[in-house]
Order: structure tokens, then sequence, then C-alpha cells
């Protein structure tokens, strides 16, 4: 188990060392620095200043090796471009907790609503209830999840006045709901899907059959023989819907004026903060690897049949 | 009296009426039809691409045509849907939008069917270093969320169209900046997108290689080309095609999402993601000019799952759930 680890955390470097390199040269290859804005351009002079301030008058290669040597060694990602007096680890200080607050409510919200309904639809497939449920999970995976969180504002936010519009005053207020619902429905209706389909097919296997013909109850057939053995496949899933998670705070940040690091990395896109950006990927690709790594683990618990090497 | 009783076994035989010869297309055809949420979609999207296409005759106003004196005005008789906030007819901006849509949810896929395939064919016929080194690529860009790659490369691709200067790049330039940024947005997507349908179409081909009709059409002297066109290629169709319908509202939404953040299409170009990001600074007063656009762009995407959906069930009866 520890050496599987191992290999999967050491496997993440040249991944991540490929990620640097494709965003440092992009950064570096497309025609104009960030302060080389075609309709407002600054003086030479400045220009220059700020070059030399940020080194990017260095030579490509010492530029790719001393920001590299930066992020390992200090994990230092260096000061923002265009926020002069700031470095990226202090936006991350200030922004990321609560895109991670919220991220998680998302995820324990989805799941919540996911599981229990892809269960209900299997154990009742093809009646009123199973297609309910299954209609209802095709439209929360049309709808993006800025559109859904405009529509739940204007419901409860404006015409039922229940909860304030937009802003935020941490995740146990009421102000998080809107966007916490937001981000949780579509991955909801996408576990819903997949926990129905490997549902089914557990329903269908034989140890399901015995138990009902010991005269277990029902309660117990699902919860014990079913469920368990259902949700490993859907752990996969589970895994995946993570990324939606975190993209999504990119959209629904921005409606419900949540100051996370969605919202601050869409700024600095259209602003192109270079290390802002860097920062930004690099962070989600590690989460998104140990997240899986987790997943991965996780199917050595459910079932004892997976030995991981 | 044997005669009789013979009459009688076959009267009692199971009647078998032989169904009519139908190929894999026929086939697939009729099982579409009989799905019926996939039926009302496929009509739902043909009436909306009569309307885009139709659209600079249907629509009442230009898209772009602003009665500042009239903004924010809420349904009536003049508009039908209202207006926004520079007084621009919703109705007409949503129809304009539709051609937007539909654009992206075509040619996005053309896009990704041109790097995908090749790539997946390469990978697959000659395995190798070739095939190494396209699958890791595909399993580093596997690992990064889609939208986050597509957000990152649009901030570079939209730097990159607009400072073209001459020759190749600068055609696509001046393409992107005709149809308002919609081809830049196709690139990102393109590049983004084609890493199923590589998969897929890799993943056919390893398995197909090695069957005896391909080492025959081998032995009878075609070469690389043709066993790849007249063997292997037919053989990805059906998974391809399902690939690239469950792919169309994904790229729909990718266009809608970049557009809402502001990376997407230009104004005063309409996009169904401009105009929800436009609707949502006055949403508590004027509601109206948020809820047109998220419904087109929700039904749509609607009718596109099922309709992608139905053409899985319909083309892959072992995939069905």
């Amino acid at each position: 188990m520890g050496r599987y680890v191992l290999q999967r955390l050491l496997g993440l470097i040249p991944l991540l060392l490929a990620i640097y390199t494709l965003v440092f040269f992009l950064m570096r290859v497309m025609p104009g620095g960030p302060w080389e804005d075609a309709e407002r351009p600054l003086p030479p002079a400045v220009v220059e200043n700020l070059r030399a301030k940020y080194r990017t008058d260095a030579p490509l290669w010492e530029q790719y090796t001393d920001y590299l040597v930066g992020i390992v060694t200090r994990f230092d990602f260096g000061p923002s471009y265009r926020n002069a007096s700031r470095t990226v680890n202090d936006i991350f200080a200030d922004f990321l907790p609560v895109s991670l607050q919220l991220g998680a409510a998302a995820m324990l919200l989805a799941l919540a609503i996911g599981l229990p309904l892809g269960v209900l639809a299997a154990i009742r497939h093809n009646s009123w209830i199973d297609h309910l449920a299954m209609l209802v999970a095709m439209a929360g995976i049309s709808i993006p999840n800025y559109v859904m969180a405009s529509l739940l504002v204007l419901l409860f936010a404006s015409t039922l006045r229940l909860v304030p519009t937009s802003g935020w005053s941490g995740i146990f207020s009421s102000q998080a709901i809107i966007p916490a619902l937001a981000l949780a429905l579509g991955p909801a209706a996408r576990l819903a899907r997949y926990t129905r389909a490997a549902t089914l097919e557990v329903m269908r296997q034989d140890y399901v059959r015995t138990a009902r013909a010991k005269g277990l109850r029902e309660r117990g057939v699902v919860a014990r023989h079913m469920l368990k053995n259902a949700l490993i496949p859907v752990a996969t899933v589970a895994g995946v819907q993570l990324a939606f998670v975190l993209t999504g705070s990119f959209f629904v940040e921005t409606v419900c004026g949540v100051p996370g690091i969605g919202r601050y990395f869409v700024l600095s896109v259209t602003g192109r903060d270079y290390p802002v950006i860097m920062g930004t990927v690099l962070l989600m690709a590690v989460v998104i690897s140990v997240v899986n790594l987790l997943v991965d683990l996780s199917y050595a618990v459910l079932d004892p049949r997976i030995r991981l090497g | 009296m044997a005669s009789s009783s013979h009459v009688t076994i076959a009267q009692a035989a199971p009647v078998v009426r032989p169904e009519k010869a139908q190929g894999l297309w026929a086939d697939a055809a009729s099982r579409l039809l009989r799905n019926r949420a996939a039926t009302l979609s496929l009509l739902f999207i043909a009436a909306l691409l009569c309307v885009a296409a139709a659209a600079p005759w249907l629509a009442p106003y230009a898209y772009d045509a602003q009665h500042l004196d009239r903004a924010w005005q809420g349904p009536s008789a003049q508009y039908l849907l209202g207006t926004d906030a520079f007084g621009r007819d919703v109705l007409s901006r949503l129809m304009y939008g539709a051609r937007v849509s539909l654009t992206v949810a075509i040619m996005a896929q053309v896009i990704i069917l041109l790097i995908g395939v090749p790539l997946g064919l390469l990978a697959g016929y000659f395995g190798g270093w070739v095939d190494h080194l396209i699958m890791r690529a595909v399993d580093a860009l596997y690992s990064l969320p889609d939208v986050l790659i597509v957000i990152v490369l649009m901030a570079f691709i939209k730097q990159g169209l607009g400072q073209a200067g001459t020759g190749p790049l600068g055609a696509l330039g001046w393409l992107d900046g005709a149809t308002g940024g919609l081809t830049g947005v196709l690139i990102g997507i393109g590049l983004t997108y084609w890493l199923t349908v590589c998969r897929i179409v890799r993943a056919q081909v390893l398995a197909l290689r090695e069957r005896e009709y391909v080492l025959a059409a081998r032995a009878l002297g075609a070469g690389p080309a043709r066993i790849i066109r007249a063997h292997l290629l037919p053989n990805c169709l059906a998974p391809v095609i399902v690939a690239a319908s469950l792919g169309v509202p994904a790229a729909i939404m990718l266009e809608a999402g970049l557009s809402f953040i502001g990376l997407g299409i230009s104004p005063p170009m309409p996009s169904w993601g401009i105009m929800v990001a436009d609707g949502i600074e006055a949403l508590r007063s004027y509601p109206h000019a948020v809820i047109a656009p998220c419904a087109a762009l929700s039904l749509t995407l609607l009718a596109f799952n099922f309709l992608g959906d139905g053409l899985r069930d319909a083309l892959d009866p072992l995939m069905r759930g």
C-alpha cells in the first residue's frame, strides 16, 4: 500500500513538469507581454522597468529554471503581474479557503442528493419515480451551473426573499446556500445516473437473490448487499465530479459574488496574470490527482478483492 | 390425416415473421425513432436550425440595433421578449445566438474529428513510439479538467489570433475577427476535446488490427492506407458517431460558458452565454432578460443530451442502460 502511494505520487512529477513547461512556453511564445496592451500602450521606459522587476528580460532558459526552482524549493509562485503589491501565494491564502469550503460543501450536497436518488430510481426501476428521477437528472446535466445559480438567485433571493442575493460571509451563512446548490446539482445528477446504473447491475447478481431467499429484510439487502457493491464504480465517478465542482467555481462564484479562487482565476486569465494562471493550474492538477489517488485507495476498502500494487 | 396433422403442427409453431433485413443504419434509425424523447429532441433541434438559418429574415430587429431610450423593457407586442441594457431586442438576439450555438454544435465536432481520428489511427495502427507519444499527451490532458484547459488556451488563442500578422495565422486571425471570436472558440474546443475520439479510434483499431480479414487484406498486398480506409475506419464509425453526438452538448455548454466569463464570443455578436452574463447585472429588477437566454440554452442542451443518449442506445445496443 505504502509503495503504491509512493509510486503514484512519483508519477505526478513528470505530469506537473509537463504542465509547467507547456504553460510557461505558451506564456512566453504568445506575442506581446502582459504590459503590452495594444489599446493603451505604456511608455517604453515603464515597460522596461516592469520587465526588469519581473525578470521577463532574462534569457528564456534562465527564467524557466529560476521560476521552477522557486516553486519546487520555496513553493513560491512569484509576484502577481496585475496586483503589484501581492504575491501569488498571498492571493491563494486569501481566496483558496473560500473556494475549498464551498467546493467541499457542494461535493457533500452532490453525494447527499445523487446517491439516494440513484438508488431509489433503481429499486423502483421503470416506475414513475424512476422516470421522474432520470428526467430531473437529465435536466441537472443539461442546465449550466451559472444558469442554475441565476435561476436560484431569482427564485430564492429576489422573489421569495429567503436568502441574500449575493456576497459571502462564511460557509455556514445563508449566503452560501445558492452557490453550493448551483455547484452541486450537475454533479448530483451525474452521480444519480451512475448510481442507478450500478445498482441495477448489482440487483441482478446471485448474491442479492440469495440474501432475499434467506429471508433478509429488504432494507438489509439494499444497504448491505446492494449499496456497498454498487458504490465501487460510483466512487470513480465521484472523483471525476470533483473536477466539475472545481471548474464550476469559475462561473458560479462570479454570479454569486463569492470571493474565491475561481472568480479570481477568471479575472487573471482575462488580465493575463501569468503567475496566477500557472499557480492555479498546477494547484488544480495536484488536488485532482491526489483525490483520484484517494478514490483508488477507497476501492481497496470497498472491495477486499482489489489489491493495489 | 397425415397431411392435416402436418398442417396443425405448422400452425402451432410460433409464427416467426422473417424481419425485413435491415442494415446497421436502418436498424439504428428505426430504434432511434421509437425513442420518444430523442424524436422530440430531433424535432426541436430541426426547428432551431430553421430559426438559426432564417435569423436575418425572422428577427424583427438587427442583433446590434440599440435603442437606449427603450432599455430593459419588459415583453410587449413591439418586443416579444423585451429589451436588454442597450434597448436591443432580446428575441432577435436569441435568434442570432442560436446561430452561434448551432455552429459550435457542428463545427466543433468536425474539428475534434479532424484531430482525434487521425491521431487515434496513427497511435493504434503503427503503435511503438508514435502510440507512446500520443497516449502520454492524452493521459496528461485527461488529468486536467477540460474547462480549465480550454480557459487557459483561450487566453493564449485570443491573444495569438488578435495579434497575428500575415500568412495562414493571419487568415485565421481575420476569420476570428469576422466571426466575432467564434473561430478562436472552435480552435480552443477542438484542441481540448479530441482526446475521447482519439482513445476510441485507437482502441477500435487495436482490437481489429490483427483480425483475419485485415491479415488477409495485408497478405493480398494492401498497403496501410487501403487497410485503414477500407477495413479499420468503417468499423470506427458507430462509436465515433456516438462520442461526437455526446460531445455536442458539451461543446455548446463550453462556448456559452466561455462567452459568459468574457473569453468566448466578442460583443456585440450575441451568444446565449453573453446574454445570460449581461442579464445577470440587472437580475433583480429585470429578470426577463436572463430567463429567455437561460431557457434557450437549457432547452437546447437538454435536446442534444436526449438525442445523444438516444443515438448511443440505437447504435450501441450493448451499452444500453
